[in-house]
């Protein structure tokens, strides 16, 4: 073995004082197999830093539980449905309650002692309910989409609902940056049309020849 | 780990010169002490308890006057003192699963080579494994950047010990490492 294979480690790391570092130097110059062990050093110290980086950045990266990841996926989920449900519903026609004014006042109610002429008398026409058109009830049309983007400009007026990438995919799955808008319109019906979902890249410019 | 404020409040008594140089430690040194302490087999959780602790211990050490000669092996001796004191045992650290420190380097890497990373990495694992605990905390204080000499001042050793401590064990990687 050669003499100076005990001082490559600290000539590596610049620990040996200056003359003996002076004389590593020329010897490595001179000597391969020093030469292949300082190399292999260099590969391991290089190796060593790696997975101490990878363990610090897996040791401080927050990764919640699988079930947290699920719960929060289904979460997003059904607040997603419950959003559209909700806004199905305001768009549902309401009928008017009757006019109670209108109702005949000769309704009879029998004595409560008598149950027999009390059904009797509720078998005969009494209240007749005035036949109303059902008319449908106006209400506010649904505002603007719940995160305004300046960079969609949807052809009719529409809804749209922003859904980051974390609530469909698994984290990591998609790039970073990367969200998604889901644009529909709700029919006089209460269906829903034109749904579309699509990718998001968050500052990335518009180029102007895009639609 | 991107925050560089200074979490603790510095007592308004303290010499403003004393908070300045903590101050300056810890934004120099913060960072390179949490990885040691992560990579000792501390969580982050625990890394960042030592991490306030050993800089509040630092600036009454500062302001009582206390020596200022090789701080930064002062700074490494404590954490280390403390990490030492709460862990049950340094096996803790490489009882983890492998793929949570694999995974976070890999995500931007061709398949290929994170394969080949993983396995150098799982042989690296299991060399430093086999390591003696003064030679495995030898080469982690070296990785964090320390001189020999602060190396030696915060495992209580002789800075020619150091050298022949880190020597060997780096053979012994590189055996087993097959570099």
């Amino acid at each position: 073995m050669c003499d100076f294979s005990a001082k490559l480690v600290a000539w590596l790391d610049q620990e040996l004082p200056g003359s003996e570092a002076i004389e590593v130097a020329r010897h490595l110059e001179i000597c391969a197999e020093c030469k292949r062990k300082l190399d292999s050093y260099r590969q391991v110290s290089n190796l060593l830093e790696a997975y101490c980086e990878s363990t610090v950045e897996a040791a401080t990266e927050r990764r919640l539980p699988h079930w947290v990841r699920a719960v929060s996926y289904t979460a997003a989920a059904v607040a997603v449905v419950a959003a559209a449900l909700v806004l199905v519903l305001l768009r549902m026609p309401v009928e008017p309650l009757p006019d109670h004014a209108t109702a005949p006042a000769a309704a009879s109610i029998a004595p409560a002692s008598d149950w027999n002429h009390a059904a009797a008398a509720a078998s005969a026409p009494a209240a007749v309910r005035p036949a109303s058109p059902i008319t449908k009830v106006r209400r506010h049309r649904a505002t603007a989409p719940v995160l305004p983007d300046p960079d969609f400009l949807p052809a009719d007026p529409g809804i749209q609902v922003a859904i980051p990438a974390e609530a469909m995919f698994p984290p990591g799955a998609m790039p970073a940056g990367v969200t998604f808008t889901a644009d529909f319109s709700v029919a006089p019906d209460g269906s829903v049309q034109r749904l579309r979902v699509q990718p998001r890249l968050v500052e990335l410019q518009r180029r102007p020849s895009q639609p | 780990m991107s925050d560089d404020s200074v979490p603790f409040a510095l007592p308004l008594s303290s010499c403003p010169a004393t908070s300045s140089e903590a101050t300056t430690l810890y934004r120099e040194l913060r960072k390179p002490l949490l990885r040691y302490l992560i990579c000792l087999g501390l969580t982050n959780d625990e890394a960042q308890d030592v991490v306030q602790d050993v800089f509040l211990s630092l600036q009454r050490h500062l302001a009582s006057g206390g020596s200022q000669e090789n701080i930064r092996g002062w700074v490494y001796r404590v954490a280390h003192n403390q990490a030492r004191n709460r862990q049950m045992s340094y096996e803790r650290r490489f009882a983890a699963p492998l793929e949570a420190a694999i995974d976070s380097a890999s995500d931007e890497k061709t398949p290929e080579h994170t394969l080949l990373e993983k396995e150098k990495f799982r042989l690296l694992e299991h060399a430093i494994r086999l390591l003696r605990d003064t030679e495995r905390e030898c080469l982690l204080l070296r990785a964090g950047g320390l001189r020999y000499r602060e190396i030696g001042a915060v495992l209580g050793i002789s800075t020619s010990t150091v050298a022949d401590t880190v020597e060997r064990a780096i053979k012994k990687l590189a055996e087993k490492c097959n570099v």
